[in-house]
């Protein structure tokens, strides 16, 4: 039954991964999300689950426990932890809007430490060669639109970014290839995946073995002849086959994951790959596209990239802005215990990060700011509840091909809960008057 | 997520049944976990772990100068520990924080 206060909300945007697709409709009653249609599974359960485990108070650890605190108080104390430290570091920021992340530049100016974000361990690497060889990329219009031959290489969009094959590539419907049978799809990978199931073609990697059939396709392409018959696992003839692939195709994509930028190799694995394009350019047209994965990660560098320069791991400590990967990167510095004190927003930084790291940012004190509990609030000093953003808070957000996108909230946050921006800002506010005096 | 995906040619081999816990180590640590038949076909020889809190005891902070972590591609062992027990993942966290 259809009551005054229900309400159909159409054209939302989702919160979840990089493909923020702008086409979910979602039914609203009394200040509640009852279903979230059109998107997949985990865009319909980060809606209808935004209530679940979540704390409506903030927190301050007193005698080694969290106790609930006025806003104030929190915000206060945050200021105090930041105000104090000699080199604190602000990480995060994939799971939030652009507006929350320039507040978060500030304030890490002010402070003087250094502002990192997930990018660090997901496509970081994909940065740094990036600033090495340039990408050819574009929009995923593009893709859809006119792409006949699409690679996902190191990626497993079924399940890490559910609706890209149909929004963006494969099973799209663009204005020039409308259907599947229009469109050739390869999946490489060290396992077939899901994504591979959908493929015409799988061609399985040997573990870290990537570098090397980068480059032995690299030579196919160029037509030089490869001297092993078998490179990393694949057969000279299946690599010279994918070659031509690729070279007899009218536009062709490539969107590459973490099997890239995580296994051995890292950035040299994506430089080689970035390099296949920019030659197959010279044949063909032909695009690549990092698969990134929060949902506005994309956001978060570049907003630190327009703002300082630098798309992650930038150090404010001296006073202006440096970039050192391996040195002013967040893994990096907790390995060495340099950080003081940190603040971890729109992330879960000891469900991510490895043992090592996890343990020695427990030694320190943490402000967690995040719409749910997570393993993080556990070992915070600080824990501030705040609003989700694309469900209950308003921002900018940008797609994993750069477009920025206006998100749509639903509903409203719940009383007392605050946006991530108001919460940087409040702490930026008492910082600025710790610093001065006034 | 406390889970590690094998082959079910390697399972046999290791006299592992489905479901049934296991040790995996690394260089930098190990865990336990449940082992699993693939749910995507897996190589011999490669084992797949969910990203998460589990996965994290066996990886490095190691970056070499990129501020990526080695999250794929690392030697790992896998041995049957049918009556170690899986952590939950607040004492798993409280274990890494007492390190």
């Amino acid at each position: 039954m259809t009551t005054l206060s229900k309400k159909i909300i159409s054209n939302v945007v989702c919160p979840f991964c990089g493909s923020t697709c702008d086409d979910l409709e979602v039914t609203v009653e009394d200040g509640k999300v009852l279903t979230a249609r059109s998107g997949c599974s985990s865009s319909s359960s980060k809606f209808l689950s935004c209530n679940i485990e979540r704390p409506l108070t903030p927190f301050i650890r007193k005698d080694g426990e969290l106790r609930e605190a006025s806003y104030e108080d929190a915000v206060h104390r945050s200021a105090e932890i930041l105000a104090n430290a000699k080199y604190p570091v602000l990480y995060g920021w994939g799971s939030t809007c652009n507006e929350a992340v320039r507040a978060g530049l500030e304030l890490t100016e002010w402070v003087g430490g250094v502002i990192d974000n997930t990018a660090t361990f997901c496509h970081g690497p994909s940065l740094l060669a990036s600033q090495e060889v340039g990408m050819s990329t574009g929009t995923l219009g593009e893709a859809m639109h006119q792409a006949d031959l699409i690679i996902y290489w190191g990626s497993n969009p079924v399940h890490s970014h559910p609706h890209h094959i149909m929004r963006y590539s494969a099973l799209s419907k663009g204005r020039f290839r409308s259907s599947r049978k229009e469109r050739r799809m390869v999946v490489v990978d060290v396992r077939r995946t899901d994504s591979a199931k959908l493929a015409d073609q799988f061609i399985q990697v040997t573990p870290n073995g990537d570098y090397e059939l980068l480059c032995a396709l690299r030579m196919a392409v160029r037509g030089d002849e490869l001297e092993q018959n078998v490179v990393a696992g694949v057969p000279a003839e299946r690599i010279e086959e994918l070659a031509e692939l690729m070279i007899s195709c009218e536009f062709g994509v490539l969107f590459f994951g973490l099997g890239l930028t995580a296994s051995e190799g890292r950035h040299r694995n994506v430089d080689v790959a970035l390099s296949l394009v920019r030659d197959l350019n010279a044949r063909t047209k032909f695009l690549i596209f990092p698969m990134r994965g929060h949902f506005d990660i994309t956001g978060a560098c570049q907003v630190s990239a327009w703002i300082t320069g630098f798309p992650y791991g930038v150090d404010m400590s001296q006073g202006y802005p440096r970039y050192n990967p391996g040195d002013t990167t967040m893994i990096d510095i907790l390995a060495r215990k340099d950080c003081d004190a940190a603040v971890v927003i729109g992330a879960d930084a000891a469900s991510n990060f490895p043992a090592k790291a996890t343990r020695n940012l427990a030694k320190i004190p943490v402000i967690s700011i995040d719409p749910h509990s997570s393993p993080t609030a556990l070992i915070s000093e600080v824990v501030f509840p705040s609003s989700f953003v694309g469900i209950e808070t308003g921002g900018v957000i940008y797609r994993m091909d750069g477009v920025a996108i206006m998100t749509k909230p639903v509903i409203p946050p719940p009383p007392g809960v605050h946006s991530d921006v108001e919460i940087l800002q409040d702490i930026l506010s008492h910082v600025k008057k710790l610093k001065t005096g006034q | 997520m406390a889970v590690c995906e094998l082959s079910p040619e390697d399972l046999g081999a290791l006299g592992i049944t489905h479901g049934q816990n296991v040790k995996v180590a690394t260089e930098t640590g190990s865990v336990i976990v449940r082992a699993v038949i693939a749910s995507q076909p897996l190589p011999r020889g490669v084992i797949f772990m969910p990203y998460g809190p589990w996965a994290n005891m066996l990886i490095s902070t190691e970056t070499y100068g990129t501020g990526m972590p080695p999250f794929k591609g690392i030697q790992a062992e896998v041995t049957a520990a049918a009556n170690d027990k899986i952590l939950d993942v607040k004492t798993l966290v409280e274990q890494v924080t007492r390190g």
